[in-house]
């Protein structure tokens, strides 16, 4: 199994006739994804790698069955597009979009919370089920199908993460981008949640970076009774005090927010931190082969 | 797009806040407002007081001088830009309100029976002094909220509570600020005055207040010593370091990890450069431009790409244009992966450029040269 997607979950794309729009929409097919419609607006009737492009989510939801949108569409129309989905009853909602206003961030999270809909985002990567499907940007070519579930901050960073456990022969069973915050719908631990549920995962692997409060969240959850063994790295223990590395949520202020509160509390609670890709497959590979003894 | 006291004293006047009065200082040598007034320094930064930067002027002797040192002041790194006057009054009590969308997801509203302090201060302090609650994003704050806020600042006998909290949500949602703050809100003479205020708004919104941005951004000519930082249109993230090693990639995450790979392995970085998001390959170019134009010596410059939503023939056609415009004079390091790779890859070794697949022996490679190691 996987978490949040697997071979069954069906597509609708927002923005799917824009350039990113058309480009991830055939790389998601590519990747085995059941990409089933697409909405912009007055652009119904028309298709994109042979898949119908609608008006609007309701037009579409009349001809098609699909439980998860992701949305590629412009930060001004976000707001708008995600309410329009998440009033259409879809179990999963994938936010790309970066660089939406804040009030809109806000009023989005509020109705994934009260339509109960699981909102990865915004401004993330979005999902891989590796070999199988995927709803987001992550490039097949980095993973392979296996036993390790990743959960990431960062788009890039759960590429790279991906690239080097797949060119040590080691698969994942799902990989997450939750993105760069700071404001998320999915955290990191309603990730290892899924993992420590998931039959298939056997090893969690936690990619983290300076900024907020979601690797401690996190960190306590694991230390309340995740069984699986857990790997970290958390990335910016060099940044600059008070200056945004690129993510808006990546900001050290004071002693919140640091690498080393994030790496204290994930090693408190029984994570092996890690403190570069090289070491992360190391650490991997030793947590496999524990959890292989332990079977036998 | 942080607010000067003057932008922010203004624009919660429009929303129906009452604030003293006040004229911004344009002419050193004539005063404003009739004596005594208070001189206050118009900076970006907290801590203004503190440093010295409000003081009261009695007579044009005091005037003369205190604008003099004011304007000279600089308050935990910021230039002060400006100078306003204001009324002096007298104030019996003080009090501490804001809304914030900073770092939390839904708008939180925070107010404390006394104020002047910084409230991080505060919630130091004295943190059962202090009420949050978090506000429906769309509705703002319920009936039963605004009486909760009424109740727990005492301010039950005060018949213009009400309204004070009124225009203070109306104008954090009215302009999608990031922050409103009023600290303090002063009760002069039986009513309710904002003394101070510390507005943020978004730039992701500026598309819906495009009046009001190029509003404010017309009324700093007011300031003396202020200029404005353009914004280069892309979405380059640009941090100067002190080190050798120039770095620039297409991901935070990734740009982060390979600060601290670089430095774990000895290596000074010179600076971080990141270009979020899709980017065109201009992008790449400028990043180029920020990473090497800085005036200093670099000794070797890393770029880490890792494509999903970039393309990397677009990454490869930035860095090539540069090196046909300017050249490339120093080791240049290149982990090229991802969407597109094989073409950006071929654009790159049409070029006489090589490319790595592994970011470790990227990294240990950059390092290397800026050690002048082979």
């Amino acid at each position: 199994m996987s978490i949040l997607i697997n071979q069954n979950t069906r597509i609708l794309v927002q923005g799917i006739t824009g350039k990113t729009g058309q480009m991830q929409t055939r790389l998601m097919l590519e990747a085995g994804s059941q990409v089933v419609a697409g909405v912009t607006p007055g652009k119904g009737g028309q298709e994109v790698c042979g898949v119908p492009v609608y008006n609007t989510v309701a037009e579409a939801k009349a001809a098609h069955d699909f439980d998860t949108v992701v949305c590629l569409v412009p930060p001004r129309a976000t707001r708008d597009c995600c309410l329009e989905a998440m009033a259409a009853d879809v179990s999963l909602m994938v936010v790309c979009t970066e660089q939406i206003p804040k009030h809109d961030v806000a009023q989005i999270l509020a109705v994934a919370e009260r339509t109960g809909t699981t909102l990865v985002g915004p401004g993330c990567s979005g999902v891989i089920v590796p070999e199988v499907c995927k709803a987001g940007s992550h490039p097949v070519r980095f993973f392979k199908h296996g036993n390790v579930g990743v959960v990431s901050k960062s788009g890039a960073l759960s590429y790279e993460a991906g690239k080097t456990l797949t060119d040590a022969g080691i698969g994942q069973s799902t990989v997450v981008g939750i993105g760069g915050g700071p404001c998320f719908g999915f955290t990191q631990k309603d990730a290892v949640e899924l993992y420590q549920n998931d039959p298939e995962t056997r090893v969690i692997v936690l990619l983290g970076e300076i900024g907020g409060r979601l690797e401690e969240d996190a960190a306590a959850f694991i230390a309340q009774g995740v069984t699986k063994p857990v790997v970290a790295l958390i990335v910016g223990r060099n940044a600059p005090q008070g200056k945004s590395l690129g993510h808006a949520g990546a900001i050290v202020s004071g002693n919140f927010g640091t690498a080393s509160t994030k790496i204290e509390a994930l090693r408190s609670a029984g994570a092996a931190v890690v403190s570069s890709p090289d070491a992360l497959v190391r650490a991997v590979q030793a947590a496999l082969e524990k959890t292989e003894e332990g079977r036998n | 797009m942080n607010l000067f006291e003057f932008e922010g004293k203004q624009l919660l006047a429009e929303y129906g806040m009452k604030v003293p009065r006040s004229a911004m200082v344009d002419d050193r040598t004539h005063a404003p407002l009739p004596y005594p007034f208070v001189l206050k320094a118009q900076t970006l930064s907290g801590g203004r007081g503190k440093a010295g930067g409000i003081r009261i002027c009695r007579n044009a002797d005091e005037f003369a001088r205190n604008s003099e040192e004011i304007m000279a002041l600089t308050v935990k790194g910021q230039p002060v830009c400006g100078l306003m006057a204001e009324q002096a009054v007298e104030i019996s009590r003080e009090i501490y309100l804001s809304i914030t969308l900073q770092a939390s997801s839904a708008p939180v509203l925070i107010a404390c029976a006394s104020g002047g302090m910084e409230i991080e201060r505060l919630a130091a302090q004295e943190p059962d002094r202090i009420l949050r609650l978090p506000l429906d994003p769309f509705t703002g704050l319920s009936e039963a909220q605004l009486a909760q806020v009424i109740h727990f600042l005492g301010l039950t006998a005060q018949s213009d509570a009400h309204s004070v909290i009124r225009s203070l949500q109306d104008c954090f949602f009215g302009t999608d600020a990031l922050l409103v703050e009023i600290n303090p809100l002063g009760l002069v003479g039986g009513e309710l005055v904002a003394l101070d205020a510390k507005i943020e708004l978004d730039g992701n919104a500026a598309f819906r207040h495009a009046e009001l941005f190029e509003r404010i951004r017309a009324g700093r000519a007011v300031l003396q010593n202020y200029r404005e930082e353009k914004s280069d249109g892309t979405t380059i993230t640009f941090v100067p370091l002190d080190g050798d090693i120039g770095l620039i990639s297409d991901g935070a995450g990734t740009g982060m990890l390979t600060l601290d790979m670089l430095t774990d392995q000895g290596g000074r970085v010179a600076s971080f450069c990141e270009l979020g998001g899709t980017t065109p390959a201009s992008t790449m170019y400028k990043a180029m431009e920020y990473t090497l134009g800085s005036g200093r010596k670099l000794k070797s410059l890393l770029i880490v790409l890792i494509g999903g939503f970039n393309r990397m023939d677009d990454m490869a056609n930035g860095i090539v244009s540069y090196m046909h415009d300017y050249g490339l004079d120093l080791p240049v390091f290149v982990r090229m992966v991802g969407n597109m790779e094989e073409v950006g890859i071929q654009i790159m070794a049409d070029a006489g450029l090589k490319t790595y697949s592994s970011l470790s022996q990227a990294v240990t490679a950059a390092v290397d040269a800026a050690a002048g190691r082979e």
